[in-house]
């Protein structure tokens, strides 16, 4: 039908036509190519800001609240370092506290057991840690549990550092055998046995931070690898904490 | 005691398989022991006192014990590679034996940022919180001894579950090598099946592209109206349940619901409700059926039950040192007309106790060599768990309770894990096969790539 419209046309009518046609084209042509243009920058935008989103995580670098113990109003510090926009929050709620900087510290005096939980966020992400403090009163009672292995000597060695970032400067009052046995203990340079369920006042005023040595025999018909007659797989110390 | 094979041919048929994500089992159904939530069934799970040493965790000298948590995001994924357990099952030279001491120790190696005497692959849930698990294993049967077969990741768990066997010990960014799978089994065996994936299919993991773009392969929105509508003469007699996975390609407002950390399980239980509904929702059809609902692994998460001593040689093919035992035991509970309300399996059991199953229902002798292998040592099949000749004829009604979640999928692209990236790479596996036709059948996954390949070009 359109082919049969073409042919009946003829003279200033057809001339005008193909003029708007040529004139028409280059429009169209012209508008084509400042469409594709336009969608070839949006799609270099949308190209650029999917970029950015899929680039754009939220990230913690590093969080941690040192003392994990502390005495009451004792401070503790925690430090952060993160990519985003961040905010430390409390629990209990402490003052002063909220929308921070992406690295930083702060010290608080905290009375009681405080979770301390830092949010970033970025690009509509959200990511999360927790970082607990404990407050530990004078004169209370803490274990502290070490995981043995065979000795060549035919006993059992268990061997530990407690992290000073743990345990701040607490320091020792007493110490209270829980195992089974008899125990040695080596400790910021003393040495001293303890017969089983004894306490003893020998570490007082050590700190509660670093190597412990516990040394313990093997009991009769215990043999090392049987499960059937397996010594224990660690021991037990009760320590009471003071400053 | 159980029925015999010949009953269970006539009594079942339809077998239901869903596989969820990285939870143990203390930690989803281990209150089932625990005080006001103890059954009294003598489920082995958690009991008072929790500060107790067969639950005692060890790290920097600190104990460390299982604690009630409620549900909801967590700060990050827990570790759960090969590694990891090993960290985790804590062997002692000294004891022989494996004291499920190193939990606490894992997470905080692996977390660096986090650290509180309740770390959060220590914490167990409720009803409370997952109140459909609480419902299924209140009125079916909880196997308590139901172990992941390798103590590793997703990865080998699930070719494990699917194939029987395993080439690799680590959830990589690369596809596995390609073994004949489940599928190509009942195929093999002229057992009609499907898959009902909601999302990416495992199985474009594991090579099975040509059958994702096949008929057998469903959207779970048709789960209902098949079960409920269709002929018995086409139904298939093995059904696969997907959810969607966290680590799958998402867009949009999806929601993953595999629960696998760091989500909640919030999700995952709507997900098994919706699963249960459809089920039921045919009676009849209902009667004939068992659903197995596990979990792959158990995700980095506290068990207080040692592995069992059956190992996994992977020679002459594998190029990974042989596994001494099993993984940390995962949930699993059987639900079905089928088994008594309440009831508690304790037979070892593991992902191949399915493919026992399979071989005793449709097959004519051990499903594969290294199956058959687990058999002898002590896995038993699934078929022990089914109890009374007559199915029951109560069908206990699922709570509607509300939950509320937020667990919006991470686009993940590119890839942060090597899950994500694995996952990523089925689905371009996917997209090379037959782009147009994943267009039309995985709308979603076409899109997903389209959108990939603007931000990081085509790959």
């Amino acid at each position: 039908m359109a082919g049969h419209m073409r042919v009946r046309e003829a003279g200033p009518a057809r001339e005008h036509r193909s003029r708007l046609r040529f004139g028409g084209m280059a429009e169209t042509n012209r508008m084509r190519r400042m469409g594709r243009d336009l969608t070839f920058r949006l799609g270099l935008l949308l190209a650029a800001a999917l970029l950015a989103a899929s680039c754009c995580s939220p990230r913690i670098e590093s969080f941690s609240a040192e003392p994990h113990y502390v005495l009451p109003g004792e401070p503790t510090t925690v430090s952060w370092k993160a990519v985003g926009h961040v905010a430390l929050a409390a629990k209990p709620t402490l003052a002063d506290i909220g929308k921070v900087e992406a690295a930083g510290s702060r010290t608080f005096h905290v009375g009681t057991d405080t979770t301390f939980t830092l949010h970033v966020t970025r690009c509509g992400k959200e990511v999360f840690a927790r970082q607990a403090v404990y407050v530990v009163k004078n004169g209370e009672k803490r274990t502290v549990v070490i995981r043995t292995e065979p000795e060549a000597t035919g006993g059992l060695l268990a061997a530990q550092d407690l992290p000073e970032q743990a345990w701040g400067d607490l320091q020792v009052a007493e110490v209270k055998n829980l195992c089974d046995r008899e125990l040695e203990i080596r400790h910021a340079g003393r040495v001293f046995r303890m017969a089983r369920g004894a306490s003893s006042a020998a570490l007082h005023g050590t700190p509660v931070a670093g190597r412990w040595e516990l040394r313990a025999e093997l009991l009769p018909g215990e043999v090392v690898g049987d499960p059937a007659h397996a010594p224990p797989d660690r021991l037990w110390v009760q320590l009471t904490v003071m400053r | 005691m159980s029925l015999g094979i010949d009953d269970i041919r006539r009594l079942v048929d339809t077998i239901v398989i869903v596989m969820m994500e990285n939870r143990s089992f203390d930690h989803l159904l281990g209150h089932l022991s625990y005080g006001e939530h103890d059954t009294g069934t003598g489920v082995d799970g958690l009991r008072e006192p929790l500060e107790q040493q067969a639950y005692e965790n060890i790290y920097a000298g600190e104990p460390y014990y299982p604690f009630l948590m409620t549900d909801g995001r967590l700060p990050s994924d827990l570790p759960h590679e090969r590694e990891a357990v090993a960290t985790q099952l804590a062997y002692s030279p000294v004891s022989g034996k494996h004291e499920m001491s190193g939990f606490a120790e894992a997470y905080f190696q692996f977390t660096h940022v986090n650290w509180t005497k309740t770390p959060e692959a220590l914490g167990f849930l409720t009803p409370d919180s997952a109140p459909i698990s609480g419902f299924l294993a209140e009125n079916f049967a909880v196997c308590d001894r139901w172990f992941a077969p390798l103590p590793a990741s997703t990865l080998p768990n699930r070719l494990m579950a699917w194939t029987g066997s395993c080439l690799v010990d680590h959830t990589g960014s690369i596809l596995p090598p390609r073994r004949a799978t489940i599928l190509e089994w009942l195929t093999d065996h002229d057992v009609p099946w499907r898959v009902y994936p909601d999302g990416l299919s495992f199985f474009a993991l594991l090579g099975e592209i040509v059958r994702l773009l096949g008929p057998n392969f469903r959207p779970f929105e048709r789960l209902a109206y098949d079960f409920m509508y269709e002929k018995q003469k086409t139904f298939p007699r093995v059904v696969f349940v997907e959810p969607s996975y966290g680590d799958a390609p998402h867009l949009g407002n999806d929601q993953p619901n595999d629960n696998h950390p760091p989500l909640p399980v919030a999700p995952g239980e709507q997900f098994l409700r919706m699963v249960y509904r459809a089920l039921t929702a045919n009676p009849d059809r209902w009667a004939k059926t068992v659903l197995i609902v596990m979990y792959d692994e158990h995700g980095g998460f506290f068990d207080h039950v040692p592995p069992l001593p059956i190992g996994y040689d992977p020679r002459p093919d594998g190029t990974y040192p042989p596994f001494e035992t099993t993984g940390p035991r995962v949930p699993a509970i059987v639900v079905s007309p089928l088994v008594q309300p309440g009831s508690v399996h304790h037979e070892n059991m593991d992902h191949t106790s399915v493919l026992q199953f399979l071989a005793e229902m449709f097959g004519s002798g051990p499903y594969c060599q290294e199956v058959e292998d687990r058999r002898t040592r002590g896995i038993t099949s699934l078929s022990n768990v089914l109890v009374p000749d007559q199915p029951r004829a109560e069908i206990p009604i699922v709570p509607d309770v509300g939950m509320s979640y937020e667990a919006v999928a991470d686009e993940a692209s590119p890839a942060k894990t090597p899950q994500q990236a694995l996952f990523q790479a089925g689905a371009e596996a996917l997209l090379a096969e037959n782009r147009a036709r994943v267009k039309a059948k995985y709308p979603e996954l076409w899109h997903w790539k389209a959108m990939r390949d603007v931000k990081e070009g085509p790959v």
